[in-house]
Parts: structure tokens; C-alpha cells; sequence
């Protein structure tokens, strides 16, 4: 009767000490530096970016202690901005990263490890690169399943035209790995569609302004053998539907992006886009912070314990049509986020595995 | 009597220590041509200067037309009536002929103020062209025109002053006539005689000849100080001389010793049916080691073209070059530096130094190889060798280290030359216009040099200034009138006389 | 006798006039033959369309130029431009609805960045190239606080329309760009701003011994440039519907390359805006062509610089002599 009332004290002082154990915090809250890397702020994704940061800032109460860090496309500067804020205190500072371009997240990682700071990344980086091989201060890497993204708008643009027709394509960025995968989701769709044919495709850079002579010259080559316009992001989409809209194709002609910025949303109710997917970008500018938070703070164990599907994971990604827009008009609260950064809910948009 | 229009009180102006002007007082009456000569660095140009608001001066008082004036810069002189023609072009290439004459003045050729009313411009400035008698069109790019073109249309430009200001003008003249040619220097001296009508005129020029032309009184700088004033009909050529380099000029270096007889010694250069579209047709002639080669010919007859070709910067269309038994061509004037070939140009400030250099500099420019120790240049012996030349060529400067651009006249020529003669001894020198706008005492420096040069065994072919000098400097002649050979005066004790090769120049 | 130089030592000896002009002919010609269809009224009008922008801010650059010193803010203008009349005009983010009041002042942004690279050029001694880079950068900056993340649209339809729209078949833009070009011809061949430009290009320590007021021409042709450039961000602000900070993105290298490509030297003296025109006309070609012919976007970069190099080569060659001093 002892030995086993000794036993359950027993398990239970463990369990209570493994809970002691685990919340043991390695920084004092008031030291968290929070650090949102990103390209720029120009572009309302990005511009979202930070706004989802400094909203779980605010909600943290550590709104002093946020740092953004634009690297206006310049991966050696994104780099080096990370240096930068690592000479004071690093093991404290938490560093949510867009990366500018796949090749930079290797030497990120590294300083991260180097100094003992944490680092949340997203999007995509090289292969064979993972946050499990040994990379201890690599929190998580939230990949975007660019494919799928892909994917799906070609399927909804295919739909709308009947599936046949011609279509032009603006990519991004040829050497990211979001316009490459993006682009492959188009020609999976389009092998699977014969009657699909892709009449061009140029690339735009991403930018709108780019974008435009582009579609003005596709109208002048292909005329109406255009049936629908296919974009890697909305800002180019944008930029063709104003092209359109300069020979009266608003609406006549679909559209479809990627990102999911409010223009785009405005312009599918409109009915002058038809689709955009968005990975949420207040989603994705704040659940890096808030992991890095829950970890410093003793509430999750470390990394390194956590299974590797925690570590590297694909997010939900949300379809936007005029079906759902109405979903999305309005720019989100903070009360529709707290949910997510509460530390037991960290992987609820995780949809699968990323390797 | 005149009451004078211009005048200085006490003017002094050093430069770096060195007093270029030392209390000079002249005066410039109505209508009357003053001239003012001296030896280079005399002054003279600096006092132009002044005058003209290009510089201020230490001390002392331009007083113009009974009232002080201080003259700040070039607009307040020209608004005062005061312009000048300088040595140094002052037109823009890129402009047209009537803008250039016309450069800041062009209210009255403007429509509603703003707009330029290009008829009324050409007509403007044709009008000053006219006045000097020349067929230049007011529409053409300045680039395009001649240096002796160019300045006719320095003239015109000082002249379109008068049309500003309500009182007659005082147009200062430096130099203007020494780059031109017999004709066109007949045409502005005819324009300086007519100038005296309407203006006053301060001449300042080397050739004495010209000077006691034109001039009613002449000024004598020496030193900076004013030393001596002449009425017309009052001097003669050797006193004034005299004044100029306060010592007797006893040799005059025109009558030197005849020129060696070079029979004999190998020919270095062979030049065999060299033809050039539009510039020399079917040149030949030969060149021996140590012999001073002249060419004669007016402007135009083809022998500039001809020296820029054996020097490798022209390429000719047909013809052999034969340099030391093997024949030659160049595609670019490194080759011909390399196989033995220098060329001292005319407009040494453009084509000879790098005016912004150092003597030093410039002087080892050609030879900076043999100066060096490993990849770095072994400053000590190139400060020897720079020494060693400015002493056997009798440079005047402070230091090594002055600026080209601000050596005189003949201290650059004589720059020039020694770039050459360190590099490598040439072969072959090639010298255009050496003694051009040099002052008496350095053309005979020069000449004694090119002598020397040539007893050393160094070939030179000479395009020279004046028939005297070609004449006394060289040993054989060929006479070039558009674009071919007219006359060959081979070298012998007996030398041609100025008639027989103006006979096969014109 | 005199010396004289038949083939000489010219500064200015003229780049062939007609050089560029000869080899956008060959470039039409070329696609023209590649694909009929490059030859259509309506690619004319969309080549039309593409350079509007890009000549309206070559005029400006020219006169800049042809003084001999560059401006590398306009982007940065086009960027204030392009934020202050989608704020000024009918517009998502503020209550303003200034029409052509908000339009003129947007373009006036660009005169006083304009006046504030003059001044340090002239007062502060300051090169034009460190300049106008800082001035970018601030102009940039400004850009940026003004645009805060969310770009304001533009819902002014009459200024749409007008960016989108054409008269009588014509691009609207593309009548302005000649509106623009014409002014600029009438500036540079007949006003003491364009002549004394050419003068302070060609020799600025004569033109000022003249006595000529080159600060003030020199402040004149920052001013110009900025209001060019800002009515080009304004243009394309038109066109696209909101105030963008990347609106002017990379017209600044593809400027200075229209400039340089149609014949004006940066070397300044030399060239104009008709010049200018016909460089950026071919610019414009060669990227409607490539498109048209059908080369791959990675191969468009490496295709462009050897057009562009030809073009150049092609346009001097007959000057090569061989002293010419090489700008």
C-alpha cells in the first residue's frame, strides 16, 4: 500500500517536475526582442507582413521590442541586418524571416545557431536543408506549398474559360522558388488540359508597373486569342487587369494572382479577378514571433525535442473566389489571431509535412 | 593732345611670390594704336588681363576715362567697353559662329525676350564678320572651322562689343596674329588700322614688323616693369630689341654658319608615292641620319597631313614608308614611337603636354618603363633624370613639380622636346612649327638645339614658321603646294632664296 | 601658313546624326520581318504607349545631360509624385478630391526636388551624381512614410480614363510625350536655356568667363528634370491607379540608357532631345520586339545589352579616328 502510494507520488512529483522542467523560461519576457525580416513595405503582402507582427507585438505586450527589417531585395543586406542585431543579446531575439531569395536562409540559420538566437522561416529554402538536421536554434520552417498554389488558381482559371483557350502568363522572379513552383502548378494543369494552350509567358518581376506594357503588347500580338490571364501574384494580375482595362477587357477577360491582397479581393468581387490564394500573411508575419515567444518562455520545450513534422510543415492556404471574398474584405483583428498564437494551437494551420 | 581713354597707375600683381607686374603705368588715348612688346613672361599678358577683368591686381588703379574703375570680372569690363582676344581659344566648339560672337548678348536678336530670333542672330553677327572683311558663315559649328577661322571669330566676338556700350571700346589684342598665316595676318592687320577709326587698340605681338606697322606708340615691358614708350617713326627694330632684353643682340641667329653637307650618311627614312585622299598625292623623298629636312607650302598644301601620317596618326591610302631599309606601317602612333619616330605638334598645350601634370611628370610620361624598379617607379633616378634635362635645356622653373599649363610658351616646347629625347633617342623627330610664338631669345635657344640634335645623328623633318627660319634651319627643302611636291632644294652650301620657294609655294 | 588639322583632335566631332535613327529602322524592319504581326497599327500605338513615360522623362534628363552632369533622383521624384496625387485626387485613403489642383501640385513636388538638387549642386558645391543619389534616397524615403504599407488607390475616373484612355486612336500619354518632346525641341534650339546649356556642356570655365549665369541654367535643368519626372510618376500613377514607390522602378538606368543610346554624350556639349526621342524609342522597340519574336525572359537581358552595344557601335563607327578622344 506504501510502495504504491510512494509510487503515484512518485509519478506524480515526476510529472510535475517535467512540467517544472519545460517551464523553466530562458528569457526574461522583458528581454524578448522580437525581429520581422522582410523585403520590403511597399507591397501591401509585405506591408501585411508587419502589421500581423505588430499586432501579436501589441498583444504580447511587447510592442517596444519589435524590429523590422527591410532589405529592399538585397540578400547580402538581409543578411547582414540579422548580423546586425545579433552583437546585443541574441539569444533572446526571435527573427521571423521572408526570405528574399532561397539561398539566403542557409547563412541565416547559421548565424542563428552561431549565436544562440531563434529563427522562424518561411516560404522555401535549398534542398537539403532542414530545420531537424541538427540546426537547434532553427525553430520551424512554415513552407507554402508554391505547387499547390499554383495549382489550384490554374484550375479555377481553366474552369472559367471552359477548359480550352489561350493563355498568357506573367511569372515572378525566375530565381525564387515561389515563381518556379507556382508556374509548374500552371503547366501541371495545362498538361492535364489539352485544349489549354499557353499562348506566352514573360516575366514581370512581380511588379505591376511591369506588368503593364507587358499585357499591352501580349493584346497587341495575340489579340483576342486571349482567354485568360494568369499572374504569379496580384500586384503583376493588377497591373495586366489595368491593361485590360485600357481596351475594355475589364471583366471580360479573367485574372487570377496569388497573395491575396485587398485590391485583388476588391477586384474579385468586382469580378474583374476570379481567383487569388492567400497564405495569410498577418498569419505569417506573427506566428513566427508568437512560437519564438512560447519557446522562450519555457511554455513548449525546445526544438530540438519536437517531432519533425512540428518543425517543418506546409500552411493551409486559402482560396479566394467571389464565393468567399466576402470573408475577407475587411482588415482582420487581432481577436481573430489569438487563437492561433496561444502556444497549444501553434500548428493548427499545419496541413502536412514539408519534406 | 588725346586725353587719355585707358589708364593704369602703379599697377603691380605678383603670382606665387614671383612679381609678374612692378608698378606699370601706361596710357591708352582715343583712337590710337598702342602696342606693347616684350620677351615672354615680360608681362604683357598678364596686364592684358587685368585689364581685361580676367585678374585683379595688387596694387594700384585703372582709371577709364577720368573714373576709377574696378574691374571684377569679364562682364564688368566688356559693360565698361574693355574686351580682349586671348592666345587661348575662347569660343565653345560645340556652338555656332553667331552664338559665339554673340555669347551673352543676344537680347537684341530675342523674340519676346525669351525666344531666339536666328535670323536676326546671323544677321548680327555677320555684321561684325563683314566688318573684318570675312567669308565666314555665321551658321557654321565652330568645330568645324580652322584655327585661323577660329580667330576671325575671336575678333568678331571683341568687336560686337561696341554695339554695347554708347562710348568707343577698348579692344586688347594678345597675340593674335602669331598663328596665323601671312594672309590672314594681312587681313587683321588691315582690321587693327580700321579698328583705330572706331576704337582704341592695345596690340601685343612678337613679330616687330607687325608692331611697328600698326602701332602709333609702343610700350617695352621687361621684367614686369614698363621700361621704355616710343613714339611712331621714333625707334628702330634693333634698339627696341634692345630694350626688350636689356642686352645687345649682336648674332642674329638667322645668319648662322651654313648647314653641314650631308652626303654619305645612310637614309633612314624612304618615302615612296604616299597618297591621301584629299590631303598629299604621290610624296616622295628621302631623309638622312642627321639631316634637318624643311617643308615649305601654305596652309593647305598638304604638309601637316604628311608629318601626322609618318608619325603614324593619319593612315594613308596607297604608298610605301621605308624606315631604316623595311618597310613600315602604322596602325596607331605607338608603332611609330616604338620603331624611332617623335613628334613635337603645334598646339603643345593641346597635343604636346598634359598641361595638368608636373614637368616632372610630363617629362617622364614617354618613359616611365625605364624608370622603373620592379612594378614601382624608382623616384630617386627619375628625379636625376628630370634635373638633368631642365639644366641641359635650360627650363625655367621654380620646381619640378609646377604645373605644365603654367610654364611659358617656350619652356613647354622645350618640355616637349625633352619627353622625346628621353624616351628613347629617336631616330626621327618630327617637328611642326617649333619656334611658333616663341619670343626672340628661346627661338634661339631652340634652333641651337634642333642643331645639336641633328649633329647627334637624330633625322628631323621641320614644317617651320617663316621662310627665314625654314631656310636657316634646315638643310635640304621640298616645297609642297596642294598636295604634291613642287620643289626640292637638296641639301648644299649654297642655300635657295626666299623667292625661289615662295615661286613653288603659291 | 596655319596649323591645321584635317581629320583633328575635335571634342565635338559629331556622333553620325543619323546613326540611331538608321538603326531603329533596321531594329523595326528586323522584328517587322520576324513577325508580321510586330507591324500592326496597334503594336505602333502600344510602342507608342510604352515610351510615353520613359521619353517624357529623357526630355528632362537631356537638358541635364547636355550640361554635363546627370540626374539619378528621378525615381525618387516619380515615387513622391506618384504617392501625392493619389492622395490629392479622389483616392481610397485620405477625403481630398483635388482633381487637377492635386494633379498640378503632385507635378509641382517635382520642381522643388528639382530646386533642392540645384542648390546642392551650385550653392554646396556638391557633384551631380552624389547629389541627386542622396536626393533619391530622401526623395525614396519620403515616398515611403507617405505610402505606410497601404498604397492609396486612385478613383478619380477622369484620371483613369485619361492615363488608359486615347483620343483619336492616339494613346493619351503618347500625346503628351509629344507635347513634351515639342517643348523641349522649342527649349533647346531657341531659348537661352537650351543654348547656354549646350555652352556650359561644351566649356563650363569659358561660359562662365563669359560672364554667362551658369548656376542659374544649372538649377534651371534640375528644376526641369524634376518636373518632368514628376509628371511621368503622375502619368503612371494614371495608368495603373494608385500611388505606387516603385512606379518609376529602374527608369532611371533605362533613362540615362535612352539618353546615351540615341546620341547625346554624357560628357555633355553634345546631342539633344530629339536624340534622346529616337533612344528611347528604340529601347522600347527592342522590348515590344523581343516579345513579339518570342525570346525566352531569361535570354531577354543578354539579347538587350547586344542590341544595345550594336546600336551604339553602328552609330560611331564612322567616327572612329584615331586620336578621337572617346566619351
Amino acid at each position: 500500500m506504501k510502495k504504491s502510494v510512494l509510487m503515484i507520488a512518485g509519478s506524480v512529483l515526476l510529472m510535475l517536475s517535467a512540467r517544472i522542467v519545460a517551464a523553466v523560461p530562458l528569457c526574461d519576457k522583458s528581454q524578448i526582442r522580437l525581429v520581422n525580416s522582410m523585403r520590403e513595405i511597399a507591397q501591401p503582402y509585405h506591408a501585411n507582413l508587419d502589421k500581423g507582427g505588430r499586432m501579436f507585438a501589441r498583444w504580447a505586450g511587447l510592442e517596444q521590442r519589435y524590429i523590422l527589417q527591410l532589405n529592399q531585395g538585397d540578400s547580402d543586406k538581409q543578411v547582414s541586418l540579422m548580423r546586425g542585431v545579433l552583437t546585443t543579446n541574441p539569444r533572446c531575439t526571435i527573427f521571423n524571416v521572408e526570405p528574399n531569395a532561397d539561398l539566403v536562409v542557409q547563412p541565416m540559420v547559421n548565424a542563428a545557431n552561431q549565436s544562440g538566437a531563434w529563427i522562424v522561416t518561411h516560404w522555401a529554402h535549398n534542398e537539403g536543408l532542414h530545420p531537424f538536421d541538427g540546426n537547434d536554434q532553427w525553430i520551424a520552417h512554415v513552407a507554402v506549398n508554391s505547387l499547390e498554389a499554383g495549382v489550384a488558381i490554374s484550375k479555377l482559371l481553366a474552369a472559367s474559360i471552359g477548359g480550352k483557350g489561350g493563355i498568357v502568363a506573367l511569372q515572378g522572379r525566375l530565381d525564387t522558388d515561389p515563381a518556379r513552383k507556382r508556374f509548374a502548378g500552371l503547366l501541371q494543369v495545362l498538361k492535364s488540359m489539352p485544349d489549354l494552350r499557353l499562348l506566352d509567358q514573360q516575366t514581370a518581376n512581380w511588379d505591376r508597373t511591369a506588368a503593364f506594357p507587358i499585357m499591352q503588347t501580349w493584346l497587341a500580338k495575340y489579340g483576342n486569342q486571349i482567354a485568360g490571364v494568369w499572374a504569379a501574384n496580384d500586384d503583376m494580375a493588377l497591373g495586366a487587369l489595368e491593361a485590360l482595362r485600357a481596351a475594355d477587357l475589364a471583366g471580360k477577360i479573367p485574372v487570377v494572382g496569388v497573395d491575396g491582397i485587398p485590391e485583388a479581393i476588391a477586384a474579385i468581387d468586382k469580378g474583374e479577378m476570379i481567383a487569388t490564394v492567400s497564405s495569410d500573411a498577418y498569419y505569417q508575419g506573427s506566428i513566427g514571433l508568437a512560437m519564438g515567444v512560447c519557446v522562450l518562455t519555457g511554455q513548449v520545450p525546445l526544438p530540438k525535442a519536437w517531432p519533425k513534422e512540428k518543425r517543418e510543415y506546409y500552411l493551409k492556404l486559402q482560396v479566394i473566389t467571389k464565393g468567399n471574398a466576402w470573408q475577407y474584405r475587411s482588415d482582420p483583428q487581432p481577436s481573430a489571431y489569438v487563437h492561433d498564437w496561444d502556444c497549444a494551437n501553434l500548428w493548427n494551420r499545419s496541413t502536412s509535412k514539408a519534406f | 593732345m588725346n586725353a587719355p581713354v585707358l589708364r593704369t597707375e602703379g599697377l603691380s600683381k605678383s603670382f606665387a611670390g614671383i612679381r609678374v607686374l612692378d608698378d606699370v603705368s601706361i596710357e591708352v588715348r582715343a583712337r590710337e594704336v598702342v602696342g606693347l612688346i616684350g620677351e615672354n613672361g615680360a608681362g604683357k599678358s598678364t596686364l592684358l588681363k587685368v585689364l581685361a577683368g580676367l585678374c585683379r591686381p595688387d596694387c594700384g588703379r585703372i582709371v577709364l576715362r577720368g573714373t576709377t574703375i574696378s574691374l571684377r570680372c569679364v562682364s564688368e569690363a566688356a559693360a565698361a567697353g574693355i574686351g580682349m582676344v586671348c592666345q587661348e581659344q575662347s569660343l565653345l566648339s560645340n556652338l555656332s559662329v553667331a552664338e559665339n560672337v554673340l555669347l551673352g548678348h543676344e537680347d537684341a536678336a530675342l523674340r519676346l525676350g525669351v525666344f531666339y530670333n536666328w535670323g536676326a542672330l546671323h544677321a548680327l553677327a555677320k555684321a561684325q564678320l563683314d566688318k573684318l572683311g570675312s567669308s565666314i558663315m555665321p551658321s557654321a559649328q565652330t568645330d568645324t572651322l580652322s584655327f585661323g577661322e577660329r580667330q576671325m571669330v575671336e575678333l568678331a566676338k571683341v568687336m560686337a562689343i561696341e554695339n554695347r556700350t554708347p562710348h568707343e571700346p577698348v579692344i586688347l589684342l594678345d597675340e593674335v596674329t602669331s598663328m596665323l598665316d601671312t594672309e590672314q595676318t594681312e587681313t587683321v592687320l588691315t582690321q587693327i588700322e580700321c579698328l583705330r577709326n572706331r576704337a582704341s587698340v592695345v596690340f601685343v605681338s612678337h613679330r616687330l614688323d607687325e608692331v611697328l606697322r600698326v602701332c602709333d606708340r609702343v610700350y617695352v615691358m621687361n621684367n614686369g616693369r614698363c621700361v621704355a614708350q616710343r613714339n611712331r617713326g621714333c625707334y628702330k627694330i634693333a634698339d627696341l630689341q634692345q630694350l626688350m632684353l636689356g642686352r645687345n643682340l649682336s648674332v642674329e641667329y638667322r645668319n648662322d654658319a651654313p648647314q653641314v653637307l650631308i652626303t654619305g650618311s645612310t637614309v633612314r627614312l624612304s618615302v615612296r608615292a604616299l597618297s591621301r585622299a584629299n590631303s598629299y598625292q604621290a610624296v616622295s623623298f628621302e631623309l638622312r641620319a642627321g639631316e634637318v629636312l624643311g617643308i615649305a607650302g601654305v596652309s593647305r598644301s598638304g604638309r601637316e597631313s604628311l608629318c601626322r601620317t609618318l608619325f603614324g596618326a593619319e593612315e594613308p591610302d596607297s604608298g610605301e614608308i621605308v624606315l631604316d631599309g623595311k618597310s613600315v606601317s602604322f596602325a596607331e602612333p605607338a608603332d611609330a614611337v616604338r620603331l624611332g619616330i617623335g613628334y613635337v605638334p603645334v598646339e603643345r598645350l593641346v597635343e604636346g603636354v598634359v598641361a595638368g601634370l608636373s614637368v616632372r611628370e610630363n617629362m617622364t610620361l614617354a618613359h616611365l618603363d625605364g624608370l622603373c624598379r620592379g612594378p614601382l617607379i624608382d623616384r630617386g633616378r627619375e628625379r636625376e633624370l628630370v634635373m638633368r634635362w631642365v639644366e641641359r635645356l635650360r627650363i625655367k622653373l621654380r620646381a619640378p613639380e609646377t604645373p605644365a599649363y603654367q610654364l611659358s610658351g617656350g619652356n613647354q616646347q622645350k618640355l616637349v622636346l625633352a619627353k622625346w629625347l628621353i624616351a628613347r633617342k629617336p631616330k626621327i623627330l618630327i617637328l611642326d612649327h617649333p619656334l611658333l610664338g616663341l619670343d626672340v631669345c628661346t627661338r634661339m635657344e631652340i634652333t641651337l638645339l634642333i642643331r645639336d640634335l641633328a649633329r647627334s645623328g637624330i633625322s628631323i623633318l621641320l614644317i617651320a614658321d617663316t621662310l627665314n627660319e625654314l631656310i636657316a634651319l634646315s638643310d635640304s627643302i621640298i616645297v609642297m603646294k596642294d598636295g604634291a611636291v613642287s620643289g626640292c632644294f637638296p641639301a648644299s652650301t649654297e642655300r635657295p632664296s626666299e623667292r625661289e620657294i615662295l615661286e613653288r609655294m603659291v | 601658313m596655319e596649323p591645321q588639322h584635317e581629320q583633328g583632335v575635335l571634342k565635338f566631332s559629331s556622333f553620325h546624326p543619323w546613326g540611331p535613327c538608321v538603326a531603329l529602322i533596321v531594329l523595326c524592319v528586323g522584328f517587322g520581318l520576324a513577325e508580321p504581326r510586330f507591324a500592326s497599327m496597334e503594336n505602333l500605338r502600344v510602342i507608342a504607349d510604352r515610351s510615353a513615360i520613359p521619353l517624357i522623362l529623357a526630355v528632362g534628363m537631356t537638358f541635364v545631360v547636355l550640361q554635363g552632369a546627370i540626374d539619378l533622383s528621378i525615381e525618387g521624384v516619380m515615387a513622391v509624385s506618384s504617392l501625392t496625387v493619389a492622395m490629392l485626387v479622389l483616392n481610397s485613403r485620405t477625403g481630398l478630391d483635388l482633381g487637377l489642383i492635386g494633379v498640378l501640385l503632385a507635378v509641382l513636388s517635382g520642381v522643388g526636388i528639382g530646386l533642392v538638387n540645384g542648390i546642392v549642386v551650385t550653392r554646396l558645391g556638391v557633384p551631380p551624381f552624389m547629389a541627386t543619389l542622396g536626393v533619391w534616397s530622401a526623395a525614396s524615403g519620403f515616398a515611403m512614410l507617405l505610402s505606410g504599407g497601404q498604397p492609396p488607390l486612385i478613383h478619380d475616373q477622369t484620371l483613369r480614363a485619361f492615363g488608359l484612355g486615347r483620343t483619336f486612336t492616339v494613346p493619351n500619354l503618347a500625346i503628351v510625350a509629344i507635347l513634351v518632346l515639342a517643348l523641349g525641341y522649342v527649349l533647346q534650339h531657341y531659348t537661352r536655356f537650351g543654348r547656354y546649356s549646350m555652352a556650359i556642356g561644351g566649356g563650363e570655365h569659358l561660359a562662365r568667363l563669359t560672364g554667362l549665369p551658369v548656376d542659374r541654367y544649372k538649377v534651371l535643368a534640375f528644376v526641369f528634370s524634376g518636373l518632368l519626372a514628376s509628371l511621368g510618376g503622375v502619368l503612371g500613377s494614371a495608368r495603373i491607379g494608385l500611388g505606387h514607390i516603385d512606379v518609376g522602378l529602374g527608369q532611371m538606368f533605362a533613362t540615362v540608357t535612352a539618353v546615351v543610346v540615341g546620341g547625346t554624350s554624357l560628357g555633355g556639349g553634345r546631342g539633344g532631345v530629339i536624340q534622346s526621342a529616337v533612344g528611347t524609342v528604340i529601347l522600347a522597340v527592342i522590348a515590344d520586339g523581343m516579345i513579339f519574336v518570342g525570346i525566352t525572359p531569361d535570354l531577354q537581358k543578354a539579347v538587350q545589352g547586344v542590341i544595345i552595344l550594336s546600336a551604339s557601335l553602328f552609330a560611331t563607327w564612322r567616327q572612329r579616328g584615331r586620336l578621337r578622344i572617346i566619351r
